[in-house]
Order: structure tokens, then sequence, then C-alpha cells
């Protein structure tokens, strides 16, 4: 249920790191760090692949599955409940922003519960069935790229001062520790590959996805803030932004709706593959599965719907000291777990291949 | 026992689904105002007036074509008012075919342009792409006039102005770069300024035996070869074709360009720009901007009618008058530049090119400090 | 001659049809029994009771003795009276010799003849299409694979019906543990009847409620050859002209049989424009009303235009306009299946014409969304086998898309996506090659690569035999 090859683990470390930092993120990096909020993005993302590799090398240890096997459940229940804690935090932020996406650029005057509640169906199914399905429905999604660059060399115009992406850095390194600081919320995305089975035959093919991703990430931003200039703290959502063809209605919509299909996937799968984590954890807990990503499901419905009024709270909320406590979770895990796998080398144990 | 829980946990999800879909009502298009023109005019009473051009359909067999209404509402805010004119026509107003924001001269001579725009570029739905635009006297005249061929008011602009490449002296601007230009260094803006012109369209007497002339209806054409200057929110100034063509060779791109000169013998030549491309580069020191602007132009006709015999029995230019050429367009731009020092209004964005290239902040200096040298290169065709 | 015997082989049978022929010799009686219709007649009054009887001979009880009397061609073995007695019902003889049953293979193969299968019709290759006798076509596939590596398995399904059930799998290809499992399966079920291959299938899939296939089946020899040689199983019933074959992938339902007599940059091209065909039939109808009623910033200006006065005076919203349409379309397809022909033509020009036109004329439907309809219902044809399934899962898009638009659109698509990423046949990922990607088997997937090029058989299967091309001409 939790297979994931080396492909398709490829294509998830592309999409994982790009999809959410591409929707609020840029207009509030623009506003701590100017126009070299495309650096700042890059250096999240290399060093995200950091986290990567520890959570792969762990993986190959066997992972959280292992961890329970060797170590007992009271150690798994206490290494897991953090991670709970985590992946609520960023389910709330990931929601947020695909709600934000959803309600103002794809409806019009909407209230965002039906979007909530339909989300978390989705992703309810999704995580019942598994990470190996969220894997696969990743790789058919990789078919969308080349479409997605057909129609925009197609249809595209494109008008872009690469001027305003200059100066470099004008304000010297303080910028990098600013934004670093306010955001780290966006960053360290990979613990819930703990809970899978992963075959890794080439690592190659890892390192140049990690590369692309951050190669078309800063890319991305470059593209945003060379359109925007000095605007670009105005504008909400930088992907629904630039998902258009830059020309007005005549041949095609506004709408450059094959970006936008990628993106709400890439971003449901994403979410699914928290709410897999969240069911790996009920069931070494001996809680059944459609039981525990119900349970979270409605919580986290229920604390987005009621707990705040509009997504920008959400937004203060996340960015606020919480943000530390979830970074610290996120790298003490991965750590944490090869520590104790290492002490317990009782018993070998391997990933069923 | 287990299929059949599936099977309820399906149907429960099932109806939850439609449970959402009914907070998302259907409203389909026949329900909608869709407006492909946004006018907006200050009042007296400091309340802005929204004209809104609204597709009706054809309301014939024949699917392709669409008629136009012009409705009008005034409001403290343009969402109040484009509130009121969904509840005066009971249809849901919507912007995302909204091609042309139209600017009257009441709201571009006062300093609440950017404010205006507010609820505009928060707008999910208004396409950033939309042109923007001002003109002389009211939105409203300009969007309800009666237009000899095309559809409406709004598309027509929208054709001339973006659909095709630019012509040398027609400027265009979306909404996106209005709002960029607003908030570089110089927060100097430049609109098209159009202007009508009415064509009489003479209709044929009436049957009857009744006399009389012919009756005339009035068709109007618009003329878009001016540039309204803001700096901030201060309107500046109306520049003839003249600006619009010094804009359009440093800032746009030309295809369909056309310029004339005089020949060696007095000749009048026409020239057709295929393509320009313009280079600044940014001289700390001096604190100059040099911008070296290369065209590529074709010769289409030479004549002088002064002349005898009109026809000029040549279609090659000399070298001096290739250097004429250069010249004369030079001097359009750095006398159009001229008059920008004047009124201080840095609509070529030179400060914000200073800061990016020289990392020098000039945004309390002074654009009459700044110096511009024009090289241009012609390759004729 | 046992008349207890005789008796009780008679009184099991309740039917008329039963024929007892007793055969009186010198010393001793022998009978014989069959059913009338079921066994071939001549043969048996030709090579059992003619030579029988010109013996004069008393009727030996003795195997050997008996086996040298007659000039039968066929089997003769003994028999218990049980299987005597199915052996009667399936249309063999039985001949009753002292107290011995002996069977005789008399079978009428009373099928109709070998012909182009009516669902597949073809312009280019072979038109050989399976008929109702398991001996024909098994005889078929045995013309098309000349080897003693192809294995048939006997199996007899139904209580009632004793249907055989032949399993078909080259030996040394097919992967064991796929025929293991089919043997299993098939063994495990205990029915009354199988009349048609389609029971079969329905009770070895492992979803049956699910609207995906996971068992293919086709009625043409080639095609079963050649899926054989690729290391799949086939499932054939007597009495059923369609073959099974297992394991099944989705991409399979996207080739065609003349895919392998094509030239391959064609074949390319009909795969590219059959995916298309099925993309528009099943997501134009829902995008349609999707764009109508919730995100039409995607439509062009005019298109808008147009779209606004089509649909201008239309009493129904666009999703029950929509709905309307498509089941309108839905009962003419039905109906049209079943009309007899001689009215088949009128009632098409009635229900084509005159009601897509004058549903538009008296404002019932638009235009436009006739022309949807039109030409999602054509795209459907693109890929036959999965007309049901398209036909079912467009309405439920077009319901999702009325409710929530493209974003409703896209999460039912995804849950499909979902439900058939999970999806298995026999071990195999029901998506493969695309989910997860085999860049094997990927590159003869949608696009055809040429005999030479494709060398290795699929890997999306575990294969002893990965080989099936070993030298290549080097032009």
């Amino acid at each position: 249920m939790n297979e994931i090859s080396g492909k398709q683990l490829s294509v998830m470390i592309f999409f994982i790191p790009f999809v959410f930092k591409m929707s609020m993120l840029p207009a509030y990096l623009y506003e701590t760090a100017g126009v070299d909020g495309y650096i700042i993005v890059g250096i999240f993302a290399a060093v995200e692949f950091i986290q990567l590799w520890a959570v792969l090398f762990a993986c190959e240890k066997g992972g959280m599955e292992a961890l329970r096997k060797k170590c007992g459940d009271v150690v798994y229940f206490v290494v897991s409940c953090p991670l709970l804690f985590v992946i609520f935090i960023k389910s709330i932020l990931f929601v947020a922003e695909i709600v934000n996406y959803v309600s103002t650029f794809l409806f019009y005057n909407i209230i965002d519960a039906p979007i909530v509640i339909t989300l978390l169906l989705i992703c309810y199914y999704f995580a019942y069935k598994g990470a190996r399905t969220v894997a696969r429905v990743f790789e058919t999604t990789i078919w969308l790229l080349p479409v997605i660059v057909v129609a925009g060399l197609a249809f595209g115009e494109t008008d872009l001062h690469g001027d305003c992406l200059l100066s470099v850095f004008p304000n010297g390194g303080s910028d990098i520790l600013r934004s670093a600081a306010k955001y780290l919320i966006y960053t360290f995305d990979f613990s819930p590959l703990l809970f899978c089975k992963i075959k890794i035959k080439r690592k190659g093919r890892i390192g140049l996805f990690s590369l692309l991703s951050v190669a078309v990430l800063m890319g991305c931003y470059m593209i945003f803030y060379c359109r925007y200039g000095r605007a670009s703290f105005l504008i909400d959502c930088a992907f629904a932004r630039l998902a258009s063809f830059d020309t007005v209605i005549s041949e095609v919509g506004s709408l450059d709706w094959i970006s936008s299909i990628l993106w709400i996937t890439t971003a449901v799968l994403n979410l699914s593959l928290k709410l897999n984590a969240v069911a790996e954890i009920g069931t070494g807990l001996k809680v059944k599965r459609p039981v525990s990503i119900g349970t979270f499901c409605v919580a986290l419905g229920l604390v987005l719907l009621k707990a705040f009024v509009n997504m920008r709270e959400v937004f203060l909320m996340v960015t606020s000291g919480i943000q530390y406590a979830v970074f610290g979770i996120e790298i003490a895990v991965p750590i944490v777990l090869l520590s104790l796998l290492a002490a317990k080398k009782g018993g070998t144990y391997a990933p069923k291949s | 026992m287990r299929r059949s829980r599936k099977w309820i946990f399906t149907l429960a999800a099932i109806c939850l689904f439609f449970f959402c879909g009914q907070y998302l009502p259907e409203e389909p298009l026949k329900s909608k105002a869709m407006a492909v023109g946004f006018g907006i005019d200050l009042t007296d009473k400091e309340s802005v007036s929204v004209h809104l051009q609204i597709l009706t359909g054809s309301g014939s067999k024949q699917q392709s074509g669409s008629n136009t209404q012009v409705i009008s509402a005034e409001g403290a805010t343009l969402g109040e008012a484009a509130y009121k004119i969904s509840r005066d026509t009971g249809l849901a107003v919507s912007l995302t075919h909204c091609n042309v924001v139209v600017l009257g001269e009441s709201l571009l001579k006062s300093t609440s342009v950017y404010a205006v725009l507010n609820y505009l570029i928060c707008n999910g739905y208004l396409s950033d792409n939309a042109c923007i635009v001002s003109c002389k006297g009211s939105a409203y005249d300009l969007l309800s006039s009666p237009i000899g061929f095309g559809d409406n008011a709004s598309v027509y602009m929208r054709e001339i102005i973006g659909m095709y490449d630019r012509f040398g002296d027609i400027t265009g601007k979306k909404l996106r770069e209005f709002i960029v230009d607003y908030h570089r260094t110089g927060q100097a803006n430049w609109l098209p300024f159009v202007t009508r012109e009415k064509i009489p369209k003479e209709t044929p007497p009436s049957s009857g035996g009744e006399s009389g002339g012919s009756s005339e209806e009035e068709n109007y054409l618009f003329e878009m070869n001016r540039v309204a200057v803001l700096v901030k929110n201060r309107f500046i100034g109306v520049w003839e074709a003249p600006g619009a063509l010094a804009v359009n060779c440093l800032l746009n791109k030309i295809s369909k360009g056309q310029l004339e000169t005089i020949g060696e013998h007095g000749e009048k030549i026409n020239w057709y720009v295929l393509k320009n491309d313009c280079k600044l580069s940014y001289d700390r020191d001096k604190m100059t901007v040099k911008a070296n602007l290369k065209i590529q132009a074709l010769v289409k006709e030479i004549v002088d009618y002064s002349a005898d015999n009109a026809h000029v029995d040549r279609l090659f230019v000399t070298e001096r008058e290739e250097r004429r050429f250069e010249s004369d367009l030079a001097d359009v731009i750095t006398s159009f530049y001229a008059e920008m020092q004047r009124k201080d209004a840095d609509v070529f964005g030179f400060k914000e090119g200073f800061l990016s290239h020289c990392r020098m902040d000039v945004k309390d200096v002074p654009l009459s400090d700044i110096g511009l040298e024009v090289n241009v290169k012609l390759t004729q065709t | 001659m046992d008349e207890e015997k005789k008796k009780r082989l008679s009184g099991a049978f309740l039917t008329d049809d039963l024929i007892v022929r007793p055969l009186k010799g010198k010393k001793s009686d022998a009978c014989l029994f069959y059913l009338d219709g079921m066994t071939d007649v001549t043969r048996l009054e030709e090579e059992v009771i003619k030579p029988l009887i010109a013996t004069g001979q008393a009727f030996v009880t003795d195997k050997e003795r008996l086996l040298s009397s007659i000039s039968f061609s066929g089997t003769i073995k003994t028999a218990t009276e049980q299987e005597a007695v199915e052996g009667v019902a399936a249309g063999d003889a039985v001949l009753l010799v002292g107290d011995t049953y002996y069977l005789l293979s008399t079978r009428k193969a009373n099928s109709r003849s070998v012909t182009e299968p009516p669902t597949t019709p073809i312009v280019k290759g072979p038109r050989e299409g399976f008929v109702e006798d398991v001996k024909t076509n098994m005889t078929l596939l045995r013309r098309k694979i000349r080897s003693n590596k192809l294995v048939f398995k006997r199996l007899t399904m139904g209580k009632i019906t004793a249907t055989t059930v032949i399993l078909a799998y080259v030996d040394g290809v097919a992967p064991l543990s796929v025929v293991n499992t089919v043997k299993e399966r098939l063994s495990d079920i205990e029915i009354d009847g199988v009349p048609d291959s389609s029971y079969v299938a329905k009770m070895i899939e492992k979803r049956p409620y699910s609207l995906f296939r996971q068992i293919g089946n086709s009625e043409k020899a080639d095609v079963i050859a050649s899926k054989l040689l690729d290391g799949r199983v086939a499932i054939l019933v007597d009495g059923s002209p369609i073959v099974l074959t297992v394991p099944f992938l989705l991409i399979e339902d996207f080739e065609d049989s003349q895919d392998r007599y094509k030239k391959p940059s064609l074949v390319t091209f009909s795969r590219l424009v059959r995916l298309f065909g099925v993309f528009f039939a099943l997501f134009l109808p829902a995008a349609f009303v999707a764009v109508q009623s919730h995100q039409y910033q995607i439509l062009p200006l005019q298109l808008m235009i147009t779209i606004l006065n089509s649909t201008g005076g239309i009493p129904f919203s666009p999703t029950l306009e929509m709905i309307i349409a498509l089941l309108l379309f839905e009962i003419l397809s039905e109906a049209s299946i079943r009309m007899p022909r001689h009215v088949g033509m009128a009632l098409s020009v009635v229900g084509a014409i005159v009601l897509g036109q004058t549903a538009v004329e008296a404002g019932f439907l638009s235009s436009i969304t006739v022309l949807i309809v039109a030409m999602s219902g054509i795209g459907i044809y693109t890929v036959p086998d999965q007309v049901s399934v398209i036909s079912t899962l467009r309405m439920f898009l077009v319901v999702a898309a009325g409710l929530l638009g493209i974003y409703g659109l896209l999460l039912y698509s995804l849950a499909i996506l979902a439900y058939l990423s999970d999806m298995s046949s026999f071990g195999i990922p029901y998506l493969s090659p695309f989910a997860p990607i085999d860049q094997n088997d990927i590159k003869d997937a949608l696009i055809k690569l040429n005999v030479s090029d494709n060398p290795l058989r699929p890997f999306s299967q575990r294969l002893n035999n990965r080989t099936k091309l070993k030298n290549r001409r080097n032009v």
C-alpha cells in the first residue's frame, strides 16, 4: 500500500517542494526580501533537500515501521505524536492555500466551506488508498508538463523585464536571514516519506530531479518578479497570475486551465501524502485507517472553518512562533529515528521489495 | 458487511458532494452581465460613476453577432456602483471578459486614479491584461459611441491597441503594467488618451414623396495616438503623436509603424517600421542614459507634390537620407524627454534603471539632472 | 447386458430426446444410449453399429476385443454410471455391453461457420473469428501457434450445464503464477450453469461491481494468439465465441486488432486519435457545463458570445440541459441496438435529425449542446469496448461539473484516477505502463514501434522468457 518506486519518488520530489511555494509565498517573500526572493526560495529548496536525504536514509533503514517493530509501540507513539502535530499545522496551511486559490480565481464570491469539505473528501480517499496510489497519480500528472509547455508556446505572450531582477542583494545578507526566519513553515515537507517503503536504484536521478525542482522554482519566481516588479506584494496568488496566457481573451481564455489543473492536482496529492502519514501513525497505534484519517480530516475542517475567519488569519498563525516548533520537529524526527534504529541493532529489518 | 460499508461510505460522500454543491449556485451565462468595457468617471459629489458595456446577445438566429448596451450607476466606490448595476439589471456583473478600462477625463485629472483602480486590481476575475485608457470627456460617451465597423467601442479599442502588433504612434497599456509602473521609483505613468471623431454616415432618402435631404446617423472613429502622463496620482498633461512614438520606440514593440522624413531634394519619404530594439545603458558618472535604438524599416513611398511630376523615379534612399531618418527620430525622442524633464515625469523609468543597474537611489534626484543620449541605427530592408 | 444398469441409465434422463437403441447379438445384447441431435448418428452407425452387427458375434465384454471389432476413430473409455450420464448429456454415446459402460466420443459439432466477428470489423488483416464450439476455437488457435508449447487445460464448470472451459497458455512464456491463480479461481467456483464466458469473467474478477473490466476479451483468433505470445492466459468457454484473456490492462482497449498490420507511424496517429476521442467523449460535456456555469473566463470572447446567443432562450440550467441531451442520446443508442433492421434506418432519421433539429428549433435544447453531445457520442466509439463505461462516467462528470465547475470535475477525475491506480489485474497494475511508468513498455503503449524494434515481451508481467525477437535484419 505504501510502496514507492525510484521513478515515482523522483516525480514527487520535483513537485513537493514546488507546489505550495508558488501561491502566497512569492508576495510575502517580496515584502521581506524584495526581488531577491527568488534567491531566497532557491536556498530554501536546496536546504530542504538535505532533509530529503536524511529521510531517504531513514527509509532505507526501514523508516517508522522499523522503529515500531524494533522499539515498540511506546517509543513509536513518542516519536509519532510530534509528527502528527507538524502534519496538522502544515495541513492547515496547505488547505488554506488551496482554498484561497480556488475560491478567488475559480469562483466568484463564494464561502469556503464547500471547497474545504470537498477537498478533504478527495484527500481522504487518496490517503485511504495509500501512498502507492498517490505516487502513481503523481506519475500520471507529469504528462501535463509538455502540454503546458506546448500551450504556452502556442498561445502565450510574455513581456518580461529582466531589469526588475537587478540588483542582487542590495541590503547584504540580512534579507536572507529575515526571510528564512519568517517563512520557515514553507520548507521541509518530506517527513511523510518516512512512512513509505521506497525502492531506490539510481540515486543520480533523485539528485537530478532535486536540482530541476530548485531550478524551476527559481525560474518561476524570476518570471513572477519580472512581470510584477515592485507591485509583486499586491499579488495574493502568484501561481494564478502566472497561469494565464498573458493575453486577453482572443484565441484562448485568460485562464491557463492546464496549469491550474496541474497545480490543484499536485496540491491535493501533497496533502494526501500527509494524510497517509496520519493513517500510518494511526495504524501503528492500533487505530483503523478510515477512523484515523476521518478524525483528522474532521478536526482539520472544523479548525479551519470555525477557528479562522479567513485565510489571512491562517497565515498569521502558521508564521508565528509555532513555525519554529514545526521546523524543529521536522529536523529532529529523522535524526531521532536514525539514532534509535542504530541503537537497536538487534535483528535486521529490511523493507519488503 | 465490508462491501455494504464501502457502499454506504461512497453514498455518503456523494451526498456530501451534492450538499456542498448547493452552496455554489449555478449561474449560467445568460444570467450574467458580461462586461466588455468598464468606464469610470468622477462625479461632482465625490462619488464614482461606473459605466459597463454589457453584452446582450444578438437575439437572432445568427449566433456569432452581439449587441451591447452601456449601463451606468453611481456609488461611493466602484464596488457599490457595480452592485447597483447588478441589482437594477437583475444580472450578476462579470468582468472576466472586460477588455478595456476607460478612465474619463474627470477621473484622469483628479488625484484618485490609483485609489479607484484598487477594486480592479483586487478583483480576481478581471484579467491583468485588460487595457487601460483615458479619454477626453466622459467615459460613458466613449463607450456608448456607435462604431461604423466592428462590434462595439470596447472591442474596437482593444483590437487596435492589443490584438495587432503595435503601430508606431498608438500606445497600449495593460492594467498590470500600469500598476507596476506606479510602484517603481519615479512613479510616473502614461496612458493612451482617446478622442473620438464623428464620421457622418449618409442614409438614402425615404420613399413616399417626401422632399428634403437625407438623414444622417453619426458614427465615430477613435483617435488613439496621444498619451496622457501622470506622476504619482497627478495628471501632468496630454502629448500628441510624437510623444506616443517616443514611448513606443523606447519601451514598446513596433511592427506596423510609419514615419515620414524629408529627402535631399525636399521629397516626402514614407517609411514602414518593421521592428525596433532598444537597449538602455546607464552611466552613473555622467548621470546619463544611453539609448541604442535599432530600427528596421523599408521605404514605402517617395513623392514630391510640389514638383511638376509628383512621381519620383526611385525607391532607394541615399545615405544622407538614412542619417536624416535617424536624427529625426532621435530628435522626436529627445524633445519628448525634454518636456518630461520639465514636468519631472520619469515615464521611461530611468530612475528605476539607475537603481537596478548602478545601485544608485536617485528617487529624490530631479529628472532634469538625468541626461538622455539617443543613438538610432537604421537598417533598411 | 446388465438390465439393471440399462434401467438406471435410462431413468437418469427424464427427457424424450434420449434414444435407447438395443443391439441384439447372438448370445448377448448390447444397448446404445445417446441424445437425439447431440450425437453424430451417421458416424455412430458407420463406425460402431454396423461393424458390431456385421461381425455377427456375441457382444464381447472384453474391451480390447470389443475395440478390435469396431472401427471407431474417436476415444472409447470405460465409464462409471455418473460419467456415462454426464457423457450422454454432453453429446457422447454410451454403449452398455455386459455390465460395462463404454463412453464413445461422438459429439456433433453443430455451430456456425468461422466468419468475421460482427463486433470487430477490420479493413486489413485476418478475419477469422471464434465460434460457439470450443473445439473449433482451439483449432483456430492451434493453427496460429503450431507448437507443442501451446497448452490447453480442460476444466468443467457448472453442475447442470457441465460447460467445458479451456485454459490456454504458452508454456515457458506465460507466468505460472497467473496460470495457477486462474486455475484456482475457476476451480473454486461452484455454480449451476455457465452459459457464456462473461459469467466466468464476472466470477474470477476481483472487483465485479467495478465499471472497469479487469479481464480482456476478443472474438478474433489472431488477437488472442498475439496475446498468448505476450504471456497472457486465455480462457475459452464452450458455447461462447468470446475468449477471455488475463491479465488485462486499460491500455489494451486503446489498441485495435489492425494495429498489428498497419505501418507503425499510422498506428501511432490512430492511437493518439483514439486517446483524444476518449478524452473529448468523457470530458467535453462536463467541461462545457463547467465553463458555462462557473469558469467562463476560460472561454474566448467570440465563443462566449456564440454560447450566449445559443443558450439564450433555453428554459433549463446548463447541467439539466446537458443531462437531458445525454439521456436522449443514450435512449437512441439503446433503441438502435434493439430495433429491427427494417425500421432501423427510418427511426435513425427520426431520432438523429428530427429530434435534434426540432429540439433546437423548439428551444428545448441549444444547438451547441446538441453539437457537444454529438461530438462526445462519436468520440465514444473510437474505443468500442469502453462505450458503456464512458457513457456512465460522463454523466457523473456532468453532475460534478454542474455542482462545482472545473474544480468538481477535477476532483471527480482524480477520484477515478485514484481508483484506477489502485486497481490491478492478476497482480499487474491496471494503468501500467503509465502508472507505474515502465520505460520499456511505454515505448509501445501509445506510440507503436515497428516489430523489429520491439524484441521484448511486456515488462509489466514477471515473465521468464522476455525475448520474442532474437535476430533483427540490419538494413
